[in-house]
């Protein structure tokens, strides 16, 4: 491709503006629009740390359980430690397993002579920072050792350390968490709560917590459980490796008559965001298809009125298509230089949208990401390594290309037709 | 070079059938300089247009250079456009959005043709059509004879054996008129390119080789 089309493109945008700036702005709405459901989807299941291996977890989030005495009713809702780690502790494939608490948890922390913090907290265990890429900007993790004894450890977010002590040098001093003291070991850069497992204000080992004894119906309790494979391909290795585990531990539960319904778990990232209570299974499918008709509306509706405004357009230049076709440009040639020009322009709306679509993001972070059902402290924070992921340009990119071709294709299509003598005519027929 | 054998063309329109031609049979000889002439609505264009294959007749066939033109395809239609004929128009047909040496090398875009190459052989025939000064213009800033006179270089850039030229100079004033009919006489006699052209004007087809009148439709003379 060469300037001159570039240049040709101008001349034609220039002689009508208004139409130009309508059919730009309007292409330039609809990408900024169907990237919005894009970027809210992508938070969900795009990598960013200190979420980076997503596409390589698997989530136990609950765990669901029935009894012969209660016919088809079952309980469902978090998992007892001990069951999290029969079930899947015990896994051979996966490259770590880790145990914490199903959200986080309201604590309070002070500091001598000052006032208390609420805070959001989070139990997990040692292998939790193996799963999740936090960065550490002073100390290290509490180790498998110290999870072990259940030395009471505290990891910190960067603005909660400075909320407390004004600084970060903070490394091995104590503060009071929960009215027992605990040792300062690490400070994190700050999470934001779009990293829905991993997010919390500080973390501590939940060896070092009562929530340990808060069990029900044999298996309930309250933690979830975060598989991370070595890779995507090892899933159905770790899914069957699961459904052995499920079989023994049924076997011994059924004693009692309890069995573990296992409702296809674990789940992968995209699963589990659409994963809104224990006792239903998500159907993929269905939010698939729900997604592709969102998508077909947003696309569809503003096609229809960029191709009226493209054959406008195309009438205006009849006569240059009469030309093109009498110097040599075949019927198909002819399409593909409509079809590219206006993908050019489309390209140059969609920029347009997509920086629309980031500057929202970043002003409008409560109102677009404001999580219904999550309760934190913390608002939603965005941040570039989360919004410049290379999937969302490649779906920016995908969908100007289609709208491109619904809005393009059929005027394109006709401007091809025509009679060679009549387009130079400037007749239509 | 070109011949036409029993070539009719009837227009349908809704209300009327127009019979534009009528069992015409013309042959063109290479190098030849043919003027068409007869009065307005006679189908001048209509003959021209489909000896250039931009039109087909309603029945009749045309050869060119021994080729019958009759189920060609689209693309093989184009590329024999593109490499046999250049046209030259009444109202010069120059793309407005595109300057002058664009519109030049239009032809050569649809060959695979290097660009330097490409301009290399636009601004030869501009040179040659004495408007190099003005490669960079737009069409709207030139005059009618200048326009017409990159219209001729459009024609000429892809080395076209045959010239079809409709009223070349319809549009424009004697002077610019002169003009036009020198380049067009250089380009038959120095380059023996084949050209045929329609014109009102007794004086420039006393000055072609062959003329051949039209009287509604049918070939008189
Ligand atoms: N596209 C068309 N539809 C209907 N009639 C046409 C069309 N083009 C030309 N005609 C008719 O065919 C006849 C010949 O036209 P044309 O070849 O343009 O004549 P000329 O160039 O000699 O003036 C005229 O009567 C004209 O009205
Ligand atoms: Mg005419």
């Amino acid at each position: 491709m060469n300037t001159k089309y570039f240049k040709q493109i101008w001349a034609h945008l220039r002689q009508d503006p208004v139409v130009s700036i309508i059919s730009v702005l309007g292409t330039a709405l609809s990408i900024f629009l169907i990237m919005l459901v894009v970027m809210l989807q992508q938070v969900k299941v795009a990598p960013f740390s200190p979420e980076s291996n997503r596409s390589r977890i698997l989530y136990a989030q609950y765990i669901s359980i029935s009894n012969k005495k209660w016919g088809d009713g079952s309980s469902n809702g978090p998992m007892d430690v001990k069951i999290a780690k029969e079930l899947y502790k015990s896994l051979k494939t996966p490259e770590a397993v880790t145990i914490y608490s199903v959200c986080t948890i309201p604590a309070v922390i002070s500091i001598p002579n000052s006032g208390t913090i609420t805070t959001d907290a989070l139990l997990t265990d040692a292998d939790f920072w193996h799963v999740f890429d936090f960065r550490f900007i002073k100390g290290k993790p509490y180790d498998q050792v110290s999870f072990d004894a259940a030395i009471p450890s505290i990891v910190m977010a960067e603005s909660m350390a400075r909320q407390l002590f004004g600084n970060i040098d903070i490394i091995g001093k104590n503060v009071e968490f929960n009215y027992t003291s605990y040792r300062i070991v690490g400070i994190v850069k700050d999470v934001s709560t779009l990293a829905s497992t991993a997010y919390a204000q500080v973390w501590v080992p939940y060896t070092t917590t009562s929530y340990i004894n808060n069990i029900w119906c044999e298996v309930g309790g309250s933690f979830s459980t975060a598989i991370l494979a070595r890779s995507r391909k090892d899933f159905s290795a770790i899914r069957t490796e699961c459904n052995q585990q499920l079989a023994i531990s049924n076997k011994k539960l059924s004693e009692k008559g309890y069995k573990i319904l296992s409702r296809n778990r674990p789940y992968d990232q995209e699963k589990k965001t659409i994963t809104y209570g224990a006792n239903i299974e998500p159907d993929i499918n269905a939010d698939h298809r729900q997604k592709i008709i969102i998508f077909i509306i947003l696309l569809l509706v503003p096609a229809i009125n960029l191709s009226s405004m493209t054959q406008s357009r195309l009438r205006r230049r009849i006569a240059e298509i009469g030309i093109r076709r009498a110097f040599g440009s075949t019927r198909s040639k002819l399409l593909k230089n409509i079809i590219t020009e206006s993908f050019i322009v489309s390209l140059l709306a969609g920029i347009i949208g997509l920086i629309f679509c980031f500057a929202f993001a970043y002003l409008g972070t409560d109102i677009l990401f404001a999580q219904p059902y999550q309760s934190t402290f913390c608002q939603p924070t965005i941040d570039t390594s989360i919004l410049m992921q290379p999937a969302t340009f490649l779906y920016a990119l995908g969908f100007c290309f289609v709208l491109n071709l619904l809005s393009s294709l059929i005027p394109a299509w006709r401007a091809s037709r025509i009679n060679i003598v009549n387009a130079l005519n400037g007749k239509i027929k | 070079m070109i011949t036409l054998t029993g070539i009719n063309k009837i227009y349908r329109t809704r209300e009327i059938e127009t019979q534009a031609l009528e069992n015409v049979n013309l042959e063109v000889n290479k190098g030849e300089f043919l003027s068409i002439m007869g009065p307005s609505g006679c189908g001048k264009s209509t003959l021209l247009n489909i000896m250039g294959l931009l039109d087909t007749p309603t029945n009749g066939t045309i050869t060119i250079n021994g080729t019958s033109t009759e189920k060609m395809k689209d693309r093989t239609l184009a590329e024999f456009r593109n490499r046999m004929i250049g046209f030259v128009f009444q109202s010069f047909h120059l793309i407005n959005s595109l300057n002058v040496i664009d519109n030049v090398e239009l032809p050569l875009t649809y060959r695979k043709i290097s660009a330097k190459e490409s301009r290399h052989l636009a601004e030869e025939v501009l040179q040659k059509v004495g408007l190099s000064h003005r490669m960079h213009h737009m069409p709207s800033e030139l005059s009618g004879g200048q326009c017409q006179r990159v219209a001729i270089a459009r024609a000429i850039v892809g080395d076209p054996e045959i010239i079809l030229a409709d009223e070349p100079t319809g549009n424009l004033d004697s002077k610019m008129g002169t003009e036009v009919m020198d380049i067009l006489h250089r380009l038959n006699k120095e380059e023996g390119r084949t050209i045929i052209m329609v014109t009102h004007n007794e004086e420039q087809a006393k000055q072609t080789s062959r003329t051949i009148r039209f009287f509604d439709g049918r070939q008189v003379e």
